[in-house]
């Protein structure tokens, strides 16, 4: 049973309404799929009640003799949403020949679309951003047609083409039939962040008059052999910041946002969901796969987007964690917030990979709109998997079966990346 | 209006066998694949043909531009897959498969703390982050930004594009470019400085991504070659010849291909502007 709503001790922080600063740029549309549900009302559902679908890998997905479970998305990745948007562009299209990654992108754009009263007419008739992060979205990862090829045989080049046809940013254009600024942000597990960071600036610089932003991942026997070998991944479910973390879970899924320009919205009469506030990015410089330990990075990152928005730590009432569940992440991402937060400014700290998996490029998008939905409501629910404090980790988060009250609605997301890098966003909701 | 940036230092790093690593850089770069270590080089060069200017290293941005990004790495993590067997595969070759890597090595190398973003399209890889970097440079997100596109070699590409027709020489490219975007100000006499850049995509077939059959470039200028392009790295190892080598005001260079049009439009700065005092 879940605790009543506990309103934290630190509620006096002052709220402080929107103000709509010139990097500051409407979101008026939201949509995503997961383990933890097909569109954002199922995953809100789903985090509220803590029922996480983790689950050995599905044999549908590939076969595997290794016991490290995730989080896959249904097994038909096309929601409704996205199955009306295609059998409006594309009459003819077949599942199949969309990679996995972009039938998640294509549910996520068509919910996302559909919430910002943004039909296929008034799109064609605007400059339309894409900007999407993916890691396993953006290679050639067809192990049939590589098998063949190096026993030297001349396997079909359909794959190849498929691959090439692949590019998310643009296949998602081709399919709405929008021109604009296009973008695969590439940057590993904080590529969805970046993304909407990016088409923030585009936004806000006048490069296009509306933005669909975020990220997807499909998951891939590649990417689940490599974190088997990189010793990242846990046999149980993961847990994050527990003290008996082991590890991450992967899982798959895509977070799209539609951003705007406020005064267009209004000009639809759509007020805004709320607001993309600030954003920032930033490297470790440090280790190819491990985090800077006290986070140096992440720490440059966050103060950066505190900056873009004109806020201070003290105006946010919310942190939604990279919190991977792995040793070396949780530490210095919990270093790093222990440097950021002031003693007296008790943020709720959470993480939702407990709930989703680590779905990798598409976590920044993921997790942007878990941040916006708890901050509308104004409760967050806690960190599924998260039960026994860690006493080496100097913040703690929300533990399982806990929910808090946010003093404020403006809340932040983060990223941590292989390669060093780091994003966060500051995220208001409308009150 | 964006905030004019120059171009104030460019280099091409075209180390096939590794030669053009540096002494200090080579014990770091020992597991990185030649991707990365080319992406390097370039970068480490062309930073160190910039303008002298005391920077925090959260100050400087790094962009890469990638088409096919680590690809070859990818096939041999998957060798160690097929070969070896689950929970056998290599670590080591999975962690430099990921995209980002070059960023995440250039930025630990040069100890460069700004942003890193890596841009993967199949089109402008070039152009894409070089557009990026000047939104980030426009918005004062950084100060100077190190701009990077990178192709390695991949047989299995290779092998896509001689059954799809293409000739021997037009095969993949492996090299990296790099150049040093910085406000104008701080610009030398006779380097270009950015006015537009525009990219427009349409859609394709894709094997035309791959041979990039149909793409050709064009100038104004009458000291500028007019041609084909045939890989993702021919626009900027072009323009890395041709810079401060124009006496025109202004240069556009205009790119049609059959998956869109690009166009790239600089003015050279011929006369000493203020020197801003860093």
């Amino acid at each position: 049973m879940t605790p009543p709503a506990q309103s934290p001790d630190h509620s006096i922080t002052k709220k402080r309404a929107h103000q709509n600063t010139k990097s500051s740029v409407a979101v008026t549309g939201m949509g995503c799929i997961s383990a933890a549900g097909t569109d954002t009302k199922s995953h809100w559902i789903n985090i509220n009640k803590s029922t996480a679908r983790c689950s050995p890998m599905p044999d549908w997905l590939f076969h595997t003799e290794l016991l490290y479970p995730v989080f896959a998305a249904p097994q038909e990745p096309l929601s409704e949403a996205g199955r009306d948007l295609l059998e409006d562009t594309l009459p003819d299209f077949t599942t199949g020949a969309m990679s996995r990654t972009l039938n998640l992108a294509v549910s996520a754009v068509a919910e996302a679309l559909n919430q910002a009263g943004i039909g296929l007419q008034y799109l064609r008739g605007k400059k339309v951003g894409i900007a999407l992060g993916t890691t396993v979205g953006c290679t050639f990862n067809n192990e049939d047609y590589y098998e063949q090829w190096r026993r030297g045989m001349k396997p079909d080049l359909a794959p190849i083409f498929h691959y090439l046809s692949g590019n998310l940013a643009q296949a998602l254009h081709g399919i709405l039939g929008t021109h604009g600024p296009s973008a695969v942000v590439t940057n590993a597990c904080a590529s969805g962040t970046d993304a909407i960071g990016l088409a923030k600036g585009w936004i806000a610089s006048g490069a296009c008059d509306l933005a669909v932003a975020g990220g997807a991942d499909e998951l891939s026997r590649i990417a689940y052999n490599g974190f088997a070998g990189l010793q990242l991944s846990d046999t149980e479910q993961c847990r994050p910041f527990d003290r008996h973390r082991k590890g991450l879970n992967l899982g798959e899924g895509a977070g799209l946002l539609v951003l705007e320009e406020e005064g267009r919205a209004l000009e639809r009469g759509i007020p805004p969901l709320g607001w993309v506030r600030g954003y920032g990015s930033a490297s470790d410089a440090w280790h190819p796969t491990a985090p800077h330990p006290e986070g140096r990075g992440l720490k440059c990152a966050f103060d950066q987007a505190l900056a873009d928005a004109g806020l201070s730590i003290q105006d946010v009432a919310m942190i939604n964690a990279h919190g991977t569940g792995t040793k070396a992440n949780d530490l210095a991402e919990a270093n790093a917030l222990s440097n950021l937060l002031p003693k007296s400014c008790h943020v709720a700290i959470v993480s939702t990979k407990g709930m989703t998996g680590h779905t990798l490029g598409a976590a920044g998008g993921l997790e942007a709109i878990f941040t916006f939905l708890a901050l509308r409501q104004g409760v967050t629910p806690g960190t599924h998997g998260y039960q026994s404090s860690d006493p080496q980790l100097p913040v703690s988060p929300i533990p399982q079966g806990m929910s808090v009250l946010l003093s404020t609605h403006i809340g932040m997301s983060q990223s941590l990346a292989f390669g060093g890098g780091n994003a966060a966003m500051v995220i208001e909701a409308r009150q | 209006m964006r905030q004019e940036v120059a171009v104030t230092a460019m280099s091409l790093s075209t180390n096939k066998d590794n030669e053009s690593v540096p002494t200090s850089l080579k014990k770091t770069l020992r597991r990185a694949d030649g991707l990365t270590a080319q992406a390097v080089v370039a970068a480490a060069q062309a930073l160190a043909k910039a303008p002298l200017r005391e920077l925090a290293p959260v100050e400087v941005g790094i962009f890469v531009g990638t088409a096919f990004g680590p690809l070859e790495t990818n096939f041999r993590f998957l060798d160690t897959l097929l070969d070896d067997g689950e929970g056998q595969a290599s670590p080591t070759l999975f962690s430099h498969s990921v995209h980002n890597m070059a960023a995440g090595y250039i930025s630990r190398l040069l100890d460069l703390r700004g942003p890193a973003l890596t841009m993967t399209t199949f089109a402008w890889p070039f152009l894409t982050a070089l557009d990026t970097a000047w939104q980030f440079m426009a918005q004062k997100k950084v100060r100077r930004a190190l701009v990077t596109a990178v192709e390695a070699k991949s047989a299995v590409l290779e092998d896509a594009l001689r059954r799809l027709g293409a000739s021997d020489d037009s095969v993949s490219v492996e090299e990296a470019v790099a150049c040093v975007l910085d406000p104008a100000e701080w610009a030398p006499p006779g380097h270009p400085v950015l006015q537009d850049i525009e990219i427009n995509e349409v859609p394709c077939a894709p094997q035309i991504l791959l041979t990039r059959k149909g793409e050709r470039w064009a100038s104004q200028s009458s000291q500028c070659p007019i041609g084909p392009l045939d890989h993702a790295l021919a626009i900027i190892r072009a323009l890395t010849h041709l810079r401060g080598k124009s006496a025109d005001d202004i240069l556009t260079f205009n790119i049609a291909s059959l998956f869109g049009d690009a166009r790239l439009t600089w003015c050279t700065n011929s006369v000493s502007l203020k020197e801003e005092k860093p």
